[in-house]
């Protein structure tokens, strides 16, 4: 089962960021206080067109031939996300 | 690679424009107008406007062909200009144009109920029974079914191809609420006057 990673906090809404980071391997664990990049904000299906954005080289042709959907749509997609990210960026 | 979305089939009745827009919607539109310019001709139905269709008096089939040319070029370089001024997104010329071209398609089949010419009987009859001219005309139980199924017909493809028209315009525009709704409404109405001056220059 993947697991979501949460994002707000169930409290507050605030954004929530990370304490603890562990080894699976030796069991180290490092703590601190480490930021989310702005890209694990995104929900999965965000996340995965922007890997495969990215494997297209930027080329949303290439995207629109991959997914079978038209240009207007794939690109509409991206904008979308270009906006969710500079929402993001300001909070 | 996979495919990264699940197309829907019913999306195909109302929204094809996710899954087809650019040089292959411009190619098949324009077929689709070709098409419906020579049913028209063939069953003497103008496409004289962008949401128009008149039975009329037999002309040229070029005739036939301009109005529908003009009716589209009215319409879709209308929408192009306000997806210019209003879309944040940087809009395709052949998007805005090629969907509009395929979404006329409805249109065809408008087009070949008309074929049998059940609005020929009616012109008779209403001549003869309300101007005098004419030879008697009495229509029958049949003739008034099938004329208001060809009326009935016309209606819903002319609103299936208005829907087709504003979904095409979403998609190549990446319009959205109020923005999307008024510049659609208003590009109609001013791409209908186009139309219609342009159709009358045909004319001349």
């Amino acid at each position: 089962m993947i697991k979501k990673l949460a994002q707000e906090c169930p409290g507050c809404g605030g954004r929530l960021s990370v304490k603890r980071l562990a080894c699976e391997g030796c069991e180290t664990a490092v703590e601190g206080t480490f930021k989310l990049p702005v890209l694990a904000a995104l929900s999965p299906e965000e996340q995965e067109y922007i890997l495969h954005f990215i494997k297209a080289s930027g080329s949303l042709k290439e995207m629109a031939a991959i997914s079978g959907k038209s240009y207007p749509s794939v690109r509409n997609y991206l904008d979308e996300i270009i906006e969710k990210i500079k929402t993001l960026e300001k909070q | 690679m996979e495919k990264i979305v699940q197309i829907k089939r019913s999306d195909w009745l109302f929204r094809p424009f996710n899954y087809i827009a650019g040089e292959k919607s411009l190619l098949l539109g324009l077929v689709v107008l070709i098409i419906q310019a020579l049913l028209g001709a063939l069953a003497t139905v103008h496409f004289d406007g962008v949401i128009d269709m008149h039975i009329g008096r037999p002309v040229s089939v070029y005739i036939y062909i301009g109005e529908v040319l003009i009716s589209w070029l009215s319409i879709s370089l209308v929408l192009y200009i306000a997806a210019v001024i209003f879309s944040k997104s940087k809009v395709r010329v052949i998007d805005v144009f090629g969907t509009q071209a395929l979404a006329r398609w409805p249109m065809i089949i408008a087009a070949m109920f008309a074929l049998p010419a059940p609005h020929e009987k009616l012109e008779a009859f209403m001549n003869w029974r309300f101007l005098g001219q004419g030879q008697e005309t009495l229509l029958t139980t049949g003739d008034w079914v099938l004329f208001f199924l060809f009326l009935l017909v016309d209606i819903v493809m002319i609103i299936w191809m208005i829907a087709l028209m504003f979904n095409a315009f979403k998609i190549s525009a990446n319009l959205k609420g109020p923005r999307l709704v008024v510049s659609f409404i208003v590009g109609l109405i001013i791409a209908e006057v186009i139309s219609k001056v342009g159709i009358s220059w045909l004319l001349i």
